[in-house]
């Protein structure tokens, strides 16, 4: 069983309680795949720490200056059109991850990143985990592109908002996705921050309508409200998770029975001798 | 003047104290009603303190003369009584725990979980212990799947509650979601110890079974299931957790019965099937499986199993 992490800025913190609802319940969650926020709450899932541990973790760090997001950055970024770093974000990670590669992580995890100059997903499956999950939710427009093996990359929800075929290709048969999509008819964009958010949310709810349709299960989180970079609602986004997942928990088991079902069946076609 | 307005105003909305206030023209009827209360006479709580009455109740009880006449009118049905009585109540005594949560508890039982929720958080934030608050957030939290929260308001419920088997069960229940058998297996026991349930009963199977002790749980199993043998629901769960023990000829036996009361009963049918597959009958078995995929409407999650094992024996299911 894989679980595929959509991205979604503040409002994909929903997944930790997505992840929490799934531990509760005792799926057995082999692999682990994720994109943008996604990626940084998978990797610490697929790190080991149990999704109710990482919940409060993320609900006791200030989610918004490890990621340099604070009122003065942005300010900045306006003024002076000179890109925030994330290299925060890596070595956030890293302290949390003891500098972990993928090849150590006790969960298989990949997170995908979209390469600046090609447009290609790049699907991170080795290396050091931290640089990879700061490139992959490193925001178009807002983070410098990373340098990474002379490729310039960017957050990979441009690209890959579900990564699905990312948990497949870990080797998981059923993929549940867990999905934050925005509702962006709500939002009326005044800057020009706002307006490229406002794009990127249009363009990920048009490739997450795709996307869904290739996961075996989807639960997909309200947003409720909880805007791009409004990582102190970190608390309220997991809770929602929690409350969606729980509300679709035992559709999600049947969905999984029936899908396993020819593999944990006994082969019925022979005849059995009578016990 | 603006404060004698308000003083009028706020002498106003206190009306039933006004009495107090200008002097009382008869006895307080405070203690009478309290014991009618605590004897579960709430008929004559009621009666007792009609708005007139009310009137005459000192300051210092009035709060918990509110608070016995909305639950008397709650436990006599009056629940639009109820209501009213609450409302009022809080209003007048906006940092009165035991009112808010009353209030709370009202609501949380009419279903409206929303506006409970807020009410009982009001009353823990003046009073972290009272119980029926704690009970109230542990009940809606575990409902909305946060296990961890309710777990702690139970364990704060249940330090006045302990003689509440109810509690104790749902407890136990919370704690088995957690995955903390022993700590859960304890607190059924404790609920079965002060009162015998046929649902408690299961629930101590449930995570017995959980704890990896399937004989010990079917064991349980079969007392709940002597204490209600209506409950079909129970028998088909021995049933299924007898073929997981491969106990076949006891699962049949337990099956059958089931299937002689309910022909039709698609799980009964695809037990019966997976238990005639075991013994070689596959005839019997496509019978029973063809029977239970058709039920897609009474069970779609059995009919789809029986139709994937039709598929798997070469008869694909009719639709």
């Amino acid at each position: 069983m894989g679980v595929a992490l959509s991205a979604g800025s503040a409002r994909g913190l929903a997944h930790v309680g997505v992840l929490q609802a799934l531990d509760d319940a005792g799926f057995p969650i082999d692999v682990v795949a994720g994109t943008s926020i996604g990626s940084v709450i998978g990797a610490l899932y697929a790190s080991g720490i149990p999704a109710a541990k990482e919940k409060k973790l993320l609900e006791n760090v200030d989610l918004g200056s490890i990621a340099n997001l604070g009122t003065f950055s942005l300010l900045r970024l306006v003024i002076s059109d000179r890109l925030i770093s994330s290299r925060g974000v890596a070595a956030a990670l890293n302290r949390y991850l003891a500098g972990k590669q993928f090849e150590d992580l006790p969960k298989r995890f990949a997170c995908v990143s979209m390469d600046l100059d090609s447009g290609e997903a790049i699907l991170f499956r080795q290396g050091n985990v931290g640089d990879a999950v700061r490139a992959s939710m490193n925001l178009p427009g807002v983070f410098a592109p990373v340098e990474y093996r002379q490729r310039y990359l960017v957050d990979g929800g441009v690209v890959d908002y579900i990564p699905v075929d990312a948990a497949r290709i870990l080797g998981a048969q059923w993929v549940l996705a867990s999905v934050t999509e925005p509702d962006y008819t709500l939002a009326r964009p005044k800057s020009a921050l706002q307006n490229l958010d406002q794009v990127i949310d249009i363009r990920s709810s048009l490739m997450a309508d795709a996307q869904e349709k290739i996961a075996n299960f989807v639960i997909a989180s309200g947003s409720d409200g909880i805007g791009t970079f409004q990582f102190d609602r970190a608390s309220e986004a997991a809770d929602t998770g929690i409350v969606t997942a729980h509300k679709r928990i035992g559709d999600a088991e049947e969905n999984l029975i029936l899908f396993a079902l020819n593999d944990i069946m006994p082969d019925l076609s022979a005849k059995r001798p009578r016990p | 003047m603006r404060f004698s307005l308000l003083m009028l105003a706020a002498l106003t909305a206190a009306a039933p104290a006004k009495a107090w206030w200008f002097g009382r023209q008869g006895p307080d009827p405070y203690k009478k009603t309290a014991a009618a209360y605590e004897s579960g006479r709430y008929a004559e709580v009621i009666q007792d303190l009609s708005s007139d009455s009310l009137q005459l109740v000192s300051p210092r009880h009035l709060a918990r003369a509110y608070e016995y006449l909305a639950e008397s009118y709650a436990r006599t049905g009056r629940l639009t009584d109820a209501l009213g009585t609450y409302q009022l109540g809080v209003k007048l005594f906006p940092k009165d725990a035991r009112l808010l949560a009353g209030f709370g508890e009202l609501l949380h039982q009419a279903g409206l979980n929303e506006q409970a929720k807020p009410l009982f958080d009001e009353a823990l934030a003046l009073n972290p212990n009272n119980p029926q608050a704690n009970l109230g957030v542990a009940e809606i939290d575990a409902a909305l799947g946060f296990y961890r929260r309710g777990r702690t308001h139970y364990f704060k419920a249940l330090e006045t509650m302990n003689n509440n088997p109810a509690v104790w069960a749902e407890y136990a229940e919370v704690l088995w979601r957690l995955k903390d058998y022993p700590t859960a297996e304890d607190a059924a026991q404790e609920s079965l110890s002060l009162s015998s349930s046929t649902q408690t009963e299961v629930l101590l199977a449930f995570i017995q079974r959980s704890d990896g002790r399937l004989r010990q749980a079917l064991g349980t199993l079969g007392r709940a299931a002597a204490q209600s043998p209506e409950r079909t629901d129970i028998a088909l769960a021995r049933a299924l957790w007898m073929m997981e023990a491969r106990q076949w000829n006891k699962s049949l036996a337990v099956d059958q019965a089931v299937l002689d009361q309910f022909p039709q009963n698609p799980l009964g049918l695809w037990i019966r099937a997976s238990i005639l597959l075991q013994k070689g009958r596959r005839r019997e078995a496509t019978a029973d499986l063809t029977a239970a995929a058709q039920a897609q409407e009474e069970s779609p999650f059995v009919a789809a199993v029986a139709a994937k094992m039709l598929a798997r024996l070469g008869t694909p299911a009719a639709q």
